[in-house]
């Protein structure tokens, strides 16, 4: 009997209890597709044992490991204290996924829209912004025109402006556009970036640069030294005198394109974003997460995250997002916490086993909801105008089904690229239906043949169906071969229950009988 | 000699109440004839450990209960039994109580009350019941001085058990010689065969001077077997000759690398290198079937990061793997749990011919890094004998030669203990240590297989202040017991 269930003081402290050694019950230990999901125990105790687990400051730690496998392991979440029939204690842990939801996000990593960008006011710059001389808009563009009549004073200027989020872990590096200037000589189009940018308030600036005088086109990258939380881009008389606008409005101008700012040198991939969460929630937290990011996208090639802007969002809703857009080559990924509390990105199935099984009963579904064998990607024009990539089509799929399913694919991003990529992904995944299945199988095997502890079984992991018979088509390749999404295993029978990727929609569980 | 009459009884420091005296003179309890057998245990269904492999058990006995001489007696002697299942759940929940135990021995049975009684500790009532039931014919007490059929009805631990292990002419205890850590130990007991899982306790004498104030952290391998069927952990050095592309044999002695070099992986890219199958590593004892899989690894770089894993293959080319395992920070060497793998068949093909190799990975070339690989363990996981056991560092109690024990009795502890003890020739526990899997350890057989892996500071192996790698000796005592009566 070599399963134990220990609860210890923490992730690195001593045993504080043997809960094996002391009769626990009910012990079933989940996984789903971020790694250790939860696990519930009941352990008789006595009441001091007891008190002190749930009278914790630092949460308990369990593990369940056989022989130094480790099942399961995380944090004590929520210990619920009985006292009926026996004291003891309901043990309900969860895995160390669930550390990204200690602490609120708000990062800007990324911005290359334009509808946020709006004037600076001459409250906001001590009287150097001038915007009643100045007409703007952000129609897609961030456009800055002299208008006529006025009387421009000597370095005084029209500019629109973007502010980060308050309070962003991470400060403005870089902006960077493209730029057309039809501007009168010693009329500059500039940069200037802030340290404090309070709402119709002084803005405190640290630095400016020129980006060109006078007409012509090009494109810029600027740095931005300091700690910036706003930038602006203006155009401004340096001509040394005031300056009458004898010309029409629109005659001179500066329109800047594909704007974008961001707090690092581009590409910014999901591994950036994510290794600068497991940085946050280590700091804070350093017992709760390992502060190793050497597994965080490791080989991987990955695209460019154009729009990654976060206000107080969770970080595991974050990381679900970003993992679906996939790697540069259209690849799937998968983000998940198993053994010693480190994350884990990678692309799907990179670590996963191979597991065989006989099938003792089957139920099928074919699901036709779930295909789409025809996409297309929305995404948007910078000031937010919805766009639409070319369709993409698998025709395999399509001459075989007789018919044409297509799927908008949500992009959230201003890039048609990524657009584009997200579009061909979806396709990849749905192109064929998607067996909704429910398995019975006796015992779980090795490819080889070998019979396996059937709590090796996990999420991720892919299990061929042996008895399944092969060359009918893809659907039923898809059954022979089934990746987990969540894994259910009972210690106290040694069976465990599993779910493939698209289960049944009752969700009834199949069992794997000890194996 | 045999037990002449049933003796049956229950108690504890405090009082001891006679059911069956064992002899013609009754006491003032009789069992109520043909109303109790002995229950039987049988297999625990799970594999949760912690507390043997057999289930506890429902006692259920029928009592007549009488006073000496008058119905206050009676009364008393119910009060004594009251009392005394009160004090067997109170030892569950104090922790300074002793238990209240079970002693049977039955007519006929070489098991003698004079010899020592089978044993099993009580556990107090049957959750949601009493532990004492009074007939309806108990208001005739006052008169008749007597209470026919009284049940007593409590759990206890579901195998009968000795406490005399510790007596050598039993030939329960065994000892190995002592070798230089790590040492794959074998102790024989001479009194032969159990087949049936059979409590343990064991003593690693650590033979480290006085100075050392605590026993390392480690890992602790057990297997049990017979003359004719021994499966020990095999501890290989991964150092094989001809190791392949990326790798290379390095003298490491000034560690005390076992056998004297380690195995070094120098990564010229970022990818997977596989090793040639190292032909140190032959594994002549593993039968096939689960198998834990331990390496004593070393990063030497503070600033890169290496995963490894091993592939172990059978006859038949068949090839299983651990799964990628990224080595923990720190630049000394440690011991790192690779999983559980299953061979299909045994793996062994004879002398010379490895059958594992290790497939290592860096995330950057930058810096020059490279791992080294002194050995592999792998323990052989055919039954709940089996044990790889991961303990935190024990205090040792200052004294030299100190031991590392792991004591399961269950006829005398609510659970079973590792820690530390100043002591090589007996085996408890002083100090307490902390554990990280089952240490409920069992032996089947007339053998158990012990080896303890650890390494300090820069040292492969356990190492004494003075850089000497300390031997390890084994004492190791069963408490033979029986699932029913004997």
């Amino acid at each position: 009997m070599t399963i134990h269930l220990g609860i210890y003081d923490g992730p690195t402290g001593p045993l504080l209890l043997d809960a094996t050694a002391r009769g626990a019950k009910g012990i079933k230990a989940s996984t789903n597709q971020h790694g250790y999901e939860r696990l519930l125990a009941t352990v008789p105790a006595t009441l001091p044992d007891i008190w002190r687990i749930y009278d914790y400051g630092a949460p308990p730690y369990a593990r369940l490991r056989a022989n130094g496998y480790t099942i399961w392991e995380g944090r004590v979440a929520d210990p619920e204290l009985l006292s009926e029939q026996e004291d003891g204690i309901v043990i309900q842990a969860v895995g160390a996924w669930d550390t990204f939801g200690d602490i609120p996000y708000t990062a800007l990593w990324s911005h290359s829209g334009t509808a946020d960008w709006r004037p600076l006011r001459g409250t906001e710059t001590t009287a150097t912004a001038t915007p009643g001389h100045w007409q703007t808009d952000v129609n897609n563009r961030l456009y800055i025109t002299l208008v006529k009549n006025s009387v421009i004073p000597n370095n005084t200027a029209g500019a629109l402006a973007y502010r980060l989020p308050d309070g962003s872990s991470r400060v403005a590096t870089r902006v960077s556009f493209s730029y057309t200037t039809v501007l009168p000589p010693s009329f500059a189009l500039r940069i200037t970036w802030y340290s404090a940018a309070p709402g119709n308030a002084s803005w405190t600036a640290i630095a400016g640069a020129t980006v060109i005088t006078g007409s012509g086109t090009g494109s810029v990258t600027q740095s931005l030294t300091g700690s910036p939380v706003a930038v602006d881009v203006r155009i401004a008389n340096l001509s040394g005198s005031s300056y009458t606008v004898a010309a029409e409005t629109d005659a001179f101008y500066a329109i800047c394109t594909n704007v974008r700012v961001t707090s690092q040198a581009t590409p910014i991939t999901v591994a950036n974003i994510a290794a600068d969460m497991v940085a946050t929630i280590a700091a804070l937290n350093p017992s709760q997460l390992d502060a190793s990011t050497a597994q965080i996208g490791f080989g991987l090639s990955l695209p460019d995250i154009t729009d990654a802007i976060y206000e107080d969002a969770d970080m595991r809703r974050i990381l679900d997002n970003l993992t679906a857009r996939g790697d540069s080559s259209g690849g799937l990924l998968e983000c998940a916490i198993w053994d010693d509390r480190r994350l884990v990105l990678q692309a799907r199935g990179a670590s996963a086993r191979a597991w065989a099984a006989d099938a003792a009963s089957i139920r099928l579904r074919r699901p036709l909801e779930t295909v789409a064998n025809s996409t297309y990607g929305v995404y948007q024009e910078a000031d937010g105008y919805a766009l639409r990539t070319a369709v993409a089509n698998d025709t395999q799929s399509i001459a075989r089904l007789g018919m044409t399913r297509r799927a908008a694919i949500e992009a959230n991003t201003t890039s048609s690229a990524e657009a584009t990529r997200r579009r061909d992904l979806a396709l990849t995944d749905r192109a064929q239906p998607q067996p909704a299945a429910m398995y019975s199988i006796p015992a779980l095997f090795s490819l080889s043949g070998a019979p396996w502890p059937s709590y090796m079984l996990r999420a991720g992991d892919t299990l061929n169906v042996r008895g399944i018979p092969s060359g009918f088509g893809a659907t039923v390749d898809r059954l022979r071969t089934v990746r987990i999404k969540r894994t259910d295993y009972d210690a106290d029978s040694d069976t465990i229950a599993f779910e493939p990727e698209t289960p049944i929609q009752s969700l009834e569980v199949m069992l794997a009988q000890r194996g | 000699m045999t037990q002449p009459l049933p003796y049956l009884a229950i108690g504890d420091d405090i009082d001891t109440i006679v059911l069956s005296s064992g002899t013609t003179t009754p006491s003032d309890f009789t069992l109520n004839r043909r109303f109790w057998a002995p229950a039987v245990t049988a297999r625990r269904p799970s594999r949760l450990g912690g507390q043997g492999s057999y289930e506890d058990v429902i006692e259920e006995i029928d009592l007549n209960v009488r006073g000496a001489s008058t119905p206050a007696q009676l009364y008393a002697n119910i009060e004594r039994l009251n009392q005394l299942l009160d004090r067997a759940q109170q030892w569950l929940t104090h922790p300074f109580s002793n238990p209240v135990t079970m002693f049977y021995a039955p007519q006929g049975s070489t098991v003698t009350f004079v010899s020592g009684p089978l044993r099993a500790i009580v556990l107090g009532r049957v959750p949601g019941d009493s532990p004492i039931a009074l007939p309806p014919t108990f208001t005739e007490a006052g008169m008749t001085n007597i209470v026919a059929k009284l049940r007593l009805r409590f759990v206890r631990r579901g195998r009968f058990g000795f406490r005399q292990v510790d007596t050598a002419s039993l030939g329960n205890i065994g000892t190995s010689s002592a070798a230089a850590n790590p040492t794959v130990h074998t102790a024989t007991f001479s009194a032969g065969n159990t087949r049936t899982y059979t409590p343990a306790k064991i003593n690693i004498n650590v033979q480290q001077p006085n100075t050392m104030a605590t026993i390392g952290a480690g890992v602790i391998v057990t297997t049990s077997g017979t003359s004719s069927a021994n499966y020990p952990p095999d501890i290989e050095e991964a150092e094989g000759s001809s190791p392949g592309t990326g790798y290379s044999v390095v003298a490491d002695g000034a560690n005390n690398a076992r056998g004297g070099n380690v195995l070094r992986f120098t990564p010229t890219t970022t990818a997977q290198f596989t090793s040639n199958w190292l032909t140190t590593v032959t594994m002549p004892n593993n039968p096939g079937g689960p198998t834990a899989v331990l390496l004593a690894v070393r990063n030497n770089s503070a600033s890169r990061t290496f995963w490894l894993r091993v592939e172990i293959r059978d006859p038949a080319d068949n090839i299983v793997a651990t799964p990628m395992i990224q080595v923990p920070a720190g630049t000394s060497p440690q011991i790192l749990r690779m999983g559980i793998v299953t061979l299909l068949n045994a793996p062994s093909r004879g002398g010379g011919i490895g059958v594992a190799r290790v497939v290592c990975q860096a995330d950057s070339t930058s810096g020059s890094p490279t791992l080294d690989i002194d050995y592999i363990c792998t323990v052989p996981l055919f039954d709940s004998t089996c044990r790889v056991i991961q303990h935190d560092a024990m205090a040792s109690g200052s004294v030299a030669n100190p031991s590392l024990c792991v004591v399961y009795e269950e006829v005398l502890f609510r659970y079973p203990r590792i820690g530390g003890h100043p002591f090589a020739s007996s085996i408890a526990v002083t100090y307490p240590a902390s554990y990280f899997d089952t240490i409920d350890i069992e032996t089947y057989g007339d053998r158990i297989n012990v080896a303890w892996l650890a390494t300090r500071a820069n040292y492969w192996r356990y190492s004494n202040l003075a850089g000497t790698v300390v031997n390890t000796q084994l004492l190791a005592t069963r408490a033979v017991s029986y699932l029913g009566p004997q």
